[in-house]
């Protein structure tokens, strides 16, 4: 069975930008192991050349559109008041949302 | 019309609306009151926002006396799945982390039930994100399939389900990930659709795999799911992976009268969908509604699908991945929940805001697949695990049209179990991944699906499913509407005291 370590699973935490307490950490090792062991059964599957290159090109068959470099139509429904849309951010500064000092928070926790 | 107002298919309140039978008010106003009365025991509704229904209602009466009706739906009651957009109700997601939030912008799909009349009675339950089979995942509690209290309802569109099931609104809007809006349906005995990945714009519908999600309805009838795909699908300038191709008109999708009505149609039965861990009762069941359509007309022939087993291993890499990437939005700066709320004026790092916020915004199970995303798409792991899952996910893909060139729809179980019981899997995410093993392969590739309640197992209902090859949703609705009219399962309802 397919396991990740307990150090691993707290240093996959840090990434995600997620505290964790240590018995989340402890349940999460234990279930990623079950996980893992289940989707690697696709290491059984085999995928020839043309899966390999078409994969690269997307099953959906669709490509991004990009708009025209035009101001959005009046009554678009991407049209937001910028006070609108900072409403929900818990600390502002006039027409900016206020955040802590990033630089010394990354080095604590990096 | 003596038929009880809650009962009514969208075709039949648009009838009795435009002859006055009713009001847009009154049928309005007899949900509003079995909701007050059955929301407390099945937990269906997240939000219920009367004020408004009653206002959109009373507009649509309005309107109709004007000579004005918008149509179809003008007036019909639905819900929304609590993950839309709205600037007129909370939009939650089911998780605390957006507990109480308001959208500043309406959704491409709600934009469009407006602007076609149909009146908004609420939100409805989902797992948290939509991430889990059951609504047990949901911040707001699981929703009780109203079959039977002590089971779930499926998930993660377990709330839209069970609201049609317990005749809680006319019609409901779901999405489908990994079968979300197919399996409740299966479990709670009404239809449910999934369009063609990039049939319907994914504006304003909060993401969870953008690659997988397509918004689907929830209905009493197959005839009533066609109507609302007509209206939904279509190319959006806001969604990028919107469709140009042209969507099929619902009168093309009518099977001709006559007890042949299926005649020249031909129908593909693939045994990977019948495997180990497909109870017997559902087999039996679907086997029995495989012959019914051959009765009516069809020729069934076996094709041969064998990477369809490994979908649900590929989807379990490349939805936690873009999981984890989606979720990142949630960060405690911008909306949501954040620490920053009750913490100002205190010293905290900005990763600690971020970290602190998520872990208490965010539940289990999505943390589980952030976390999982993280691991498949990080250095040394990527080729092993996503770009294997990625050619998975193409040979699928491969498959699936190579047999609908030979067939025009695929008829399987939608899941390999009735409802099960709340509590029962809680523990074991692989087993509750296991759910979503016969739904999962028709969203890695990519093409339109739909169950039809096809009887009842134990007691409990079981959905057939029905696939069809991208784009040809209109065979996908005459199969479904040609079985409908020769079963009465999608006519039964529980008693919900």
């Amino acid at each position: 069975m397919s396991t990740l370590p307990r150090d691993d699973i707290a240093h996959l935490a840090k990434l995600a930008r997620l505290t964790l307490t240590e018995e989340q950490v402890e349940r999460y090792t234990q279930q990623f192991g079950s996980i893992l062991t289940f989707v690697e059964t696709l290491t059984t599957v085999p995928t020839d050349q043309a899966a390999k290159e078409a994969s690269k090109r997307g099953v959906t068959g669709i490509s991004n559109h990009v708009s025209a470099d035009e101001p959005r139509a009046a009554d678009s429904l991407a049209n937001l008041d910028p006070m609108v849309a900072l409403a929900g951010a818990p600390l502002r500064n006039g027409r900016f949302i206020e955040v802590r000092a990033v630089l010394a928070g990354e080095e604590e926790s990096a | 019309m003596s038929a009880p107002l809650i009962t009514l298919t969208i075709e039949e309140v648009a009838a009795g609306l435009k002859a006055g039978e009713f009001t847009s008010v009154e049928i309005t106003q007899a949900y509003l009151n079995r909701i007050a009365e059955l929301n407390p025991k099945l937990n269906v509704y997240v939000n219920v926002s009367t004020e408004l229904a009653l206002a959109q209602a009373k507009a649509s009466d309005e309107r109709r006396a004007a000579g004005k009706s918008l149509g179809v739906f003008d007036g019909v009651p639905y819900n929304l799945k609590d993950v839309y957009a709205t600037t007129d109700s909370p939009t939650t997601a089911s998780s605390r982390m957006l507990d109480g939030w308001v959208a500043p912008y309406n959704a491409t799909v709600y934009h469009k039930l407006k602007s076609a009349g149909a009146v908004l009675l609420g939100k409805t339950n989902t797992d948290e994100f939509t991430m889990g089979v059951s609504t047990e995942t949901s911040w707001q509690g699981v929703t009780r399939n109203p079959w039977d209290l002590e089971r779930v309802s499926g998930g993660s569109s377990g709330g839209p389900a069970a609201s049609i099931a317990a005749q809680l609104a006319t019609f409901s809007i779901g999405t489908d990930t990994g079968g979300s809006v197919r399996q409740p349906s299966s479990f709670c005995g009404v239809t449910g659709m999934k369009p063609t990945y990039g049939r319907v714009s994914r504006w304003g519908e909060l993401p969870m795999a953008s690659s997988l999600d397509q918004t689907g309805p929830v209905t009493r009838t197959a005839k009533d799911a066609a109507l609302v795909f007509e209206l939904l699908a279509g190319r959006d300038e806001l969604d990028a992976t919107t469709l140009d191709d042209k969507v099929p008109s619902v009168d093309g999708m009518i099977p001709p009268a006559g007890d042949k009505p299926l005649a020249g149609m031909k129908v593909g039965v693939a045994e990977e969908y019948f495997g180990d861990g497909v109870q017997p009762g559902v087999e039996k069941l679907i086997r029995e509604a495989i012959a019914q359509v051959e009765r009516l007309g069809a020729t069934v022939t076996k094709v041969s699908l064998p990477a369809v087993p490994h979908a649900l291993a590929a989807y379990y890499i490349i939805a936690p991945a873009e999981v984890s990437s989606n979720m990142a939005r949630y960060d405690g700066i911008r909306f949501g929940h954040s620490v920053e709320r009750e913490n100002s004026g205190e010293k905290a790092s900005l990763y600690d805001i971020y970290a602190k916020s998520r872990a208490e915004g965010i539940g289990t199970e999505v943390q589980r697949r952030i976390m999982l995303g993280t691991h498949v798409l990080s250095a040394g792991h990527y080729d092993a695990y996503y770009r294997k899952a990625e050619e998975v996910r193409q040979v699928v893909a491969t498959q699936f049209a190579e047999a609908f060139s030979e067939v025009d729809v695929l008829l399987a179980p939608v899941s390999p179990n009735t409802a099960f019981k709340i509590g029962e899997q809680v523990n074991d995410p692989v087993a509750m991944y296991k759910e979503d093993v016969l739904a999962v392969p028709a969203n890695i590739g990519g093409i339109p699906g739909i169950s039809v309640p096809c009887g009842f197992s134990n007691g409990l209902p079981v959905g057939l499913q029905i696939l069809a090859g991208r784009l040809n949703e209109a065979a996908l609705f005459k199969t479904a509407i040609a079985y409908q009219a020769a079963t009465d399962f999608h006519k039964q309802y529980p008693e919900v005291a």
